[in-house]
């Protein structure tokens, strides 16, 4: 009889199966336990997680480390991927032309059209049939603002809009003797240039604008040419969907949308060689990919971010691996077309235009991960006999056939942070496996992105639970549609917000994005990365290239937990007809544990062998 | 609910004030945030109690759950919403404290109070307006504001 213990490093955890051998080579799993992995996988910190890890496990077994046979290795996969995101084009404003912004409280409604004057000037205005949009400054009371429109209106002055720099366009509205269209806070007011063709719309309650959305329509306001009205072009897409706007038009202002050269990659392939631009869009680049399939190497146009990302991936690769930074390949590489918020240089009132970019992220791969080291450091430090068990793909299939309902020929999937990887095991006890670029650290870029966040942690937050809106002080729906209410208040934060609930409670959102808006960004990022890859990476070892010839998919890892994933992929792969679901290693672990126990068995096997 | 009644003068939708001893204080900055939020309000002279408590009185009886209360003595207003216990209010202000933009944002909050939006909190508030229930909740910001002024007392201890 002996103790056996498997050890799994993976990027994010570390896993671990603690069993009783007895003298035939049956296993009896007695408990299991999972750490966070200290330092990058395959580096000698890894011990400390370890170490923990396998106190946690021996102690509901009652038993001390020395009593232990063995610990068993995983003979981990040399990957690892990066992300980097490219923008490829960006909204310029020469002069000041246009203010699109979602003021909570606009004033008025409809379209108002004139001259841009400021409101001292109009004072000492006659009236000329000339009609004026007043720019009010945040330095004059509402109630002065309102007196003086309509002083001004009273001597036959025509004011068809203002343009007002505080929160004040409810409350001069209010006060006019008949009210206009008028967009408040206006950060900029003084960069709004006077004596300019103007035009001010505010949306209908519950709508968004519908003229200065529409480059027609502001051709028709301003009497452009066609070639004026192309130029417009990227005004009427920066304010669509917005529930104010005001447009004005400058002798040389002028907009454009403006392609940033993003670089080209270059993909090697066995038999040819291939440039690709990167601004031609992720579709041309995955299309590329599939001419020269096998890649053998990508190069990255250096001073761009897609090369500064494929620099980073090979340095730290070959730190880890002791090997020149040259001889590391790039193995897989995934494209995904994304939008990117940016503040429209030049604007009034900082607003955003949505630029397009291209997510891309990279996998390299060498020959062989140091564990060898890293078993004779663990040896040393706990005194218990530390050997590479067997490899890591290998293992995680025979975990996951523990799943009870499942036979060969079957697939794992595990979506990590970093690289996507499958494995197939036939009825002939084959297995084969494939390791793919993008996962879950790519959905998170793509949302912290496309909500324009610019915090990393918040969108992994948002990428691992749901929401909920927070509707009164005692209640919140949450994205189902569910109500959950409270006996004590919610804190007045969170009040009227769109919440994360994380483990640790609720965290607001400090963004104006609708619940389902983010609900959509959010599954869009997990199709766009985790399914495609899933299609792609089971394409590549289902027998000939076929699906369908694959009779059950089990989920492993981390992502099998997430929330929607395994129903993203389960929906994906059912017109297939496979089986598809998390697994259960052992019957209780879940999607967790299948290497730690993978290896577990593999040992017991091999005693069986023996004896 | 009584049925088909038609609606009183007291019933309209409206956030209610309930003042005593007012005539000293200029509420119009409250009234001003309330209106560019777009909620009506109706002002009703009470007999005597403290901000507080003329709040929590103001939310009851307000049709939209949410009540402001002056009194006019202490120089003190706060606002209250209906399901909230009276010991917690939302804000409590003193008018020799603030200014009428902090006066103002008082008004706009307990508009989208009504409006359930998320509520303007970001600029510098004393303390003393934060209300207290937030001390014994996980996610509150004051158990954040006292831990970091813990931390720099701490600090300055040490150096010392």
């Amino acid at each position: 009889m002996a103790y056996i213990a498997g050890v799994d490093v993976g990027n994010n955890t570390t896993e671990v199966a603690l069993a009783e051998i007895d003298g035939k080579g049956n296993a009896r799993f007695l408990s299991s336990a999972m750490v966070r992995t200290f330092g990058i996988k395959g580096t000698l910190r890894n011990a400390m997680g370890i170490i923990e890890a396998l106190d946690q496990a021996l102690k509901p077994a009652g038993l001390k480390r020395n009593q232990l046979d063995v610990v068993l290795l995983n003979e981990a996969t040399p990957v690892i991927g990066d992300i980097a995101m490219e923008t490829i084009t960006e909204t310029v404003i020469t002069e000041s032309a246009m203010i699109g912004h979602n003021p909570s409280t606009p004033g008025g409604q409809g379209l108002g059209q004139g001259r841009t004057i400021s409101l001292g000037d109009l004072a000492k205005t006659g009236p000329n049939h000339q009609p004026w949009i007043a720019i009010v400054p945040g330095a004059v009371e509402f109630k002065d603002a309102a007196a003086q429109i309509n002083e001004a209106r009273s001597r036959g002055v025509t004011v068809s809009g203002a343009i007002v720099q505080k929160d004040d366009g409810v409350l001069i509205n209010n006060r006019l003797q008949s009210p206009v269209p008028i967009v408040d806070e206006v950060r900029h007011i003084d960069r709004v240039p006077v004596g300019m063709a103007a035009a001010v719309e505010v949306a209908r309650p519950g709508r968004t604008i519908e003229k200065l959305c529409n480059p027609y329509d502001i051709a028709t306001l301003f009497h452009l040419d066609s070639d004026e009205t192309r130029h417009v072009v990227p005004i009427a897409r920066a304010l669509m969907g917005t529930r104010s706007a005001v447009v004005i038009k400058t002798p040389k202002g002028d907009i454009e949308e403006r392609r940033i050269p993003a670089g080209k990659i270059t993909l090697i392939g066995h038999k040819q060689k291939v440039d690709v631009p990167v601004d031609e869009g992720a579709d041309a680049i995955m299309a590329k990919l599939a001419t020269v399939c096998p890649l053998e190497e990508i190069h990255a146009e250096a001073g761009t971010n897609v090369g500064g990302m494929f620099e980073q991936v090979r340095k730290v690769m070959a730190d880890l691996t002791d090997q020149p930074v040259s001889s590391i390949r790039v193995q897989d590489i995934i494209a995904v077309d994304t939008f990117k918020p940016q503040r429209v240089l030049g604007a009034l009132a900082g607003e955003f235009a949505m630029g397009n970019a291209v997510g891309l992220a990279a996998m390299v791969k060498t020959q062989k991960l140091p564990m060898q080291r890293l078993a004779r450091k663990l040896q040393d430090e706990i005194g218990v006999s530390t050997v590479v068990g067997g490899v890591e793909a290998e293992m995680a299939i025979r975990g996951a056939l523990t799943t009870p309902g499942t036979k060969p020929p079957l697939a794992t999937l595990d979506l990590g942070g970093g690289s996507t990887d499958a494995s197939i095991i036939n009825e002939a006890g084959e297995i084969r496996s494939v390791h793919l670029a993008g996962a879950g650290d790519m959905v998170t870029l793509l949302i912290d992105t496309e909500l324009g966040l610019e915090d990393y942690e918040l969108a992994e937050l948002i990428k691992k639970y749901p929401l909920s809106k927070v509707e009164t002080l005692f209640h919140m729906r949450h994205e189902d549609g569910s109500v959950q209410f409270f006996d004590k208040p919610l804190d007045p934060k969170l009040f009227g917000r769109v919440v994360v609930l994380t483990d640790n409670g609720p965290v607001p959102l400090e963004t104006k994005h609708l619940l389902a808006q983010i609900v959509a960004v959010r599954q869009q990022a997990k199709k766009k990365v985790f399914v495609r890859n899933s299609l792609r990476a089971l394409e590549r070892i289902a027998p000939a290239g076929n699906i369908r010839l694959i009779n059950f998919v089990v989920l492993v890892g981390g992502s099998g937990m997430d929330f929607e994933i395994p129903k993203m992929i389960s929906d994906a792969l059912f017109e297939y007809g496979v089986v598809t679901g998390r697994g259960n290693v052992r019957g209780t672990e879940g999607p967790r544990n299948a290497v730690a126990t993978g290896l577990v068995l593999a040992n017991a096997k091999a005693q069986k062998g023996k004896a | 609910m009584a049925d088909y009644t038609p609606m009183s003068e007291d019933r309209r939708p409206s956030v209610r004030v309930l003042a005593w001893r007012a005539v000293n204080v200029d509420l119009d900055a409250v009234f001003y945030g309330l209106e560019e939020e777009g909620i009506p309000v109706d002002v009703h002279e009470a007999v005597r109690g403290n901000a507080v408590s003329l709040a929590k009185e103001a939310a009851q009886m307000s049709p939209l759950n949410v009540g402001i209360g002056v009194d006019g003595r202490e120089g003190t207003l706060a606002l209250h919403h209906r399901d909230l216990p009276e010991e917690h209010p939302l804000f409590v202000l003193r008018f020799s404290e603030v200014s009428s933009d902090e006066l103002r944002k008082l008004g706009i909050n307990a508009g989208r109070l009504v409006k359930a939006e998320p509520l303007v909190l970001e600029a510098s508030e004393p303390g003393e307006q934060q209300n207290s229930h937030s001390s014994n909740d996980s996610l509150g910001v004051s158990n954040e504001l006292f831990e970091r002024m813990v931390q720099r007392i701490l600090g300055e201890v040490a150096r010392a």
